[in-house]
């Protein structure tokens, strides 16, 4: 499939889109936390990859690795852009999509919320072992290609970044509920 | 060592848990010495993978319409060049840039129209009475100046000459086109961007031709060309930049007109926006504007 994509086969051409838009656009949102962002992003990725796919060898990495390479640079790419407009992502804007209801919309957002503030606090490595594994799916295999480091290397990175996260979740729980303890016992009294 | 040993089972789990092969329970159960400090990360794991939402269908669908469009057109830009023989596409570095500088101005171009095409679509589904008629009469006029305009473009990258029949043939279909659109306005979003596109392409076809060939056509060119930057202008069509090293007229280059040549003379205001550097070397058979 790839090879006729190089070609210029549009059947082929759509296939790859339809296989790989979905798991880009997944790992800029993890990256992001902002669905605009993943929306333009990934659609520039796949522009990307038309201009380049001529130049693309089997020989150097797997498909995905190449793939994954040019979603981390629009991203890096973007950030920097956002430095110097002075704009952060909005947590808010994290999860507007449109198949779901309000109150799935608003828990998924705390969520993704959480998620995204703790991943933040990751260092980068890290950071990139998430958002390729468990948002792109890819096998670790492929993260390790496309994050040039060995496997056994992604297997340590990804728990202990699992680990972080963990505590960091914890961590907020116990605090979430503190609140709701002083807010009930605010109540009683 | 429990480490290590931590890491590559949580890992063969948790890909077995996304790959759908295994439930968290049964992935435990097969650990029943490491539960106690698996459980609590593989749930964490699993619970992430699942945070992440996909995109809707809608916006896959839009995407991969706009990224076909941009295959398409890419394909376009370069089949444009395809057929031009080695020996005078790469002549030297000028050549390429020249070449490449095309290319980008094709696809730049064909870019524009598919995005502002996209955004017009979503306004206006309904096609309007006038955009029927051009939609039902496209095989009489789009599809007849499509043919010229191949046809004109395998022979300006063939070996042989343009014939000038051929030019007129392509004035003659657009002037159709033209008394076929009665108003270009009132037509729809898609036959809007068809025409547009169809046109853009003449305009930068033209040019080529300008660059390629002898200047004995020149007047059928210039004809041709004032033609379709006349229609552009009348239906607000922003025609695409030439390359500089593409954008001169007819009878531009004075050193490019052959001495007793029966077609007009240059003027002083046709002085071309790029000339060639000092290396090129003159040809036989002069062009209007020399590939070097």
């Amino acid at each position: 499939m790839v090879d006729a994509a190089r070609a210029g086969n549009a059947s082929a051409l759509s296939e790859l889109y339809t296989l790989y838009f979905p798991r880009v656009y997944r790992y800029i949102l993890a990256r992001t936390g902002n669905t605009y962002d993943a929306e333009d992003l990934a659609e520039e990725v796949f522009m990307r990859v038309l201009e380049a796919i001529e130049r693309f060898q089997w020989r150097e990495a797997p498909f995905s690795a190449w793939l994954f390479r040019i979603a981390h640079n629009a991203v890096i790419s973007q950030r920097r852009k956002e430095t110097a407009r002075g704009r952060s992502t909005q947590l808010s804007e994290a999860l507007a999509v449109d198949s779901q209801g309000p109150d799935e919309l608003v828990e998924n957002r705390l969520v993704l919320g959480d998620i995204r503030e703790a991943a933040e606090k990751l260092p980068e490595a890290q950071r990139q072992v998430i958002a390729l594994r468990f948002a792109a799916g890819l096998s670790v295999a492929e993260t390790a290609r496309s994050m040039g480091k060995g496997e056994g290397n992604v297997k340590v990175i990804q728990h202990k970044a699992i680990v972080k996260l963990r505590e960091m979740m914890g961590q907020r729980k116990v605090e979430q509920v503190k609140v709701k303890v002083k807010v009930y016992e605010g109540e009683k009294a | 060592m429990k480490a290590r040993r931590l890491e590559e089972v949580l890992d063969e789990c948790l890909s077995a848990c996304l790959e759908g092969r295994r439930t968290i329970e049964e992935s435990l159960s097969l650990y029943p010495a490491l539960r106690p400090d698996l459980e609590p990360l593989l749930r964490t794991a699993v619970e992430l993978a699942d945070t992440f939402s996909t995109p809707p269908p809608h916006l896959i669908e839009r995407g991969r319409e706009r990224f076909l469009e941009s295959a398409q057109i890419r394909r376009r830009a370069r089949d444009l060049t395809r057929d031009i023989p080695i020996t005078r596409r790469m002549a030297n570095v000028w050549g390429r840039t020249q070449w490449g500088l095309l290319a980008a101005a094709f696809a730049a171009f064909f870019l524009v129209v598919a995005f502002s095409a996209s955004a017009l679509d979503s306004d206006s589904p309904e096609a309007s009475p006038q955009a029927q008629v051009i939609l039902d009469s496209r095989p009489a006029a789009v599809t007849n100046l499509r043919q010229a305009q191949e046809e004109l473009r395998v022979q300006t990258v063939g070996d042989g000459a343009v014939s000038p029949r051929l030019i007129e043939e392509l004035a003659q279909t657009t002037t159709e086109l033209h008394a076929q659109v009665q108003d270009f306005a009132d037509l729809d979003s898609r036959s809007r961007v068809e025409l547009e596109r169809t046109i853009g392409y003449q305009y930068l076809l033209l040019h080529l031709v300008i660059d390629t060939q002898p200047s004995t056509i020149a007047p059928e060119v210039r004809d041709a060309l004032h033609l379709t930057e006349d229609l552009a202008e009348e239906w607000g069509v922003e025609l695409p930049d030439v390359p500089p090293a593409v954008s001169a007229t007819p009878s531009a280059s004075p050193s490019a007109t052959p001495a007793g040549s029966a077609t007009p003379g240059p003027s002083p205001d046709d002085t071309p926006t790029a000339t060639p550097p000092p290396s090129a070397a003159p040809s036989a058979t002069p062009g209007l504007h020399e590939l070097p």
